[in-house]
């Protein structure tokens, strides 16, 4: 047959097929999920959402004139009072740490030892051990990435189609 | 009438045609709901602009077909990948074959009616490869030209026509039987 006639008869025979007909179920699918759109959607937005004015925190000046005296009374109070017992607390603050460094000098200088122990032991390894290697290292890490990441780009590319980019 | 049920009436009357093209560039019912429910939801994002525009037809086919394209070059890649690794032309005339021979019914000595037909017609369409039948769907069912096809499918003119030209020869093969065996 010819390649002309047979796009002809070919093209004929699948403009001549019924078109497919959705599922049922696609309706009721589709528009549960755009219930669910609209729904995240709200919720995203209420966050974001400036409160209506009625929501609006009230700042003090907008308090009731009973309440302003109020709670200015209140600070006034506990100003006071703060300033009352200030000095006692103070001399059993004061005191009690006293106490306590006299306790934990000896055991606070002891851990300073041996936390320099470790350090100078520490040091001593890595000038003997690794301040060597440790150029080689590097650049053998470095190379290895750059391969490794050359790879899962090429790997990518041919064959996942990019979807591992998506 | 309310927005949802605006949207409502905008899909029943529009979901064959989005579901229509999905199935026939994807031949799988269940991705191709997955795809037609993504084009609506992208419709409902702009249906302010599109809900009541003669263009939806239009755009929701534009949208479907690149919602096609990218779900067959995104997650069919993979195992295309691997099936078809040892995929070569010599591979693909016996391919042909077994689709063809699927495609025919037991029942192939009895008369065929031009539903029959048209069902194993639907069938081979169905059963060829991505590569053949997506280029033939486009170009036969959604007039596009052999330049846009290529455009689309982002491969060359001459493997565009050799595509299309073996799809339709399978196609023209399982109509040649059936008239042969009606």
């Amino acid at each position: 047959m010819d390649p002309r006639e047979t796009d002809d008869v070919v093209h004929r025979a699948l403009r001549a097929l019924p078109p497919p007909r959705a599922p049922h179920t696609l309706l009721p699918r589709i528009m549960a999920a755009v219930a669910d759109r609209q729904t995240a959607d709200l919720r995203q937005g209420s966050i974001g959402q400036v409160p209506a004015a009625g929501q609006a925190p009230r700042t003090w000046f907008a308090w009731p004139l009973v309440w302003q005296a109020g709670s200015f009374a209140a600070l006034l109070l506990l100003s006071a009072g703060i300033a009352w017992i200030w000095p006692a607390a103070w001399n059993v603050v004061s005191s009690s740490s006293a106490l306590a460094w006299h306790f934990a000098a000896p055991r606070i200088l002891n851990i300073v030892a041996d936390a320099s122990a470790v350090v100078t032991f520490g040091s001593i390894v890595w000038d003997v051990f690794f301040q060597p290697v440790v150029t080689y290292l590097m650049v053998w890490i470095v190379l290895m990435s750059i391969a490794c990441t050359a790879f899962g780009a090429a790997l990518g590319r041919v064959a996942l189609g990019g979807a591992s980019q998506s | 009438m309310t927005d949802a049920a605006r949207f409502e009436a905008f899909v029943r009357e529009y979901q064959d045609m989005v579901f229509g093209v999905a199935l026939r560039l994807l031949a799988n019912a269940a991705e191709a709901e997955d795809v037609s429910q993504t084009v609506f939801l992208k419709a409902f994002e702009r249906f302010s602009e599109i809900g009541e525009s003669p263009a939806a037809a239009g755009w929701l086919k534009t949208v479907a077909t690149n919602a096609c394209l990218n779900h067959l070059s995104r997650y069919r890649a993979r195992w295309r990948f691997f099936s078809e690794l040892q995929r070569d032309d010599a591979n693909e005339a016996e391919q042909l074959d077994a689709v063809l021979v699927a495609a025919v019914p037991a029942t192939i000595d009895v008369d065929i009616d031009a539903g029959d037909r048209q069902r194993r017609l639907e069938c081979v369409l169905q059963r060829l490869p991505d590569h053949q039948r997506v280029p033939l769907v486009l170009y036969h069912f959604e007039d596009k030209s052999y330049q846009e096809i290529a455009a689309l499918l982002g491969i060359s003119l001459a493997k565009v026509k050799t595509d299309i030209h073996r799809g339709r020869e399978a196609l023209r093969q399982a109509l040649t039987k059936n008239h042969g065996s009606a």
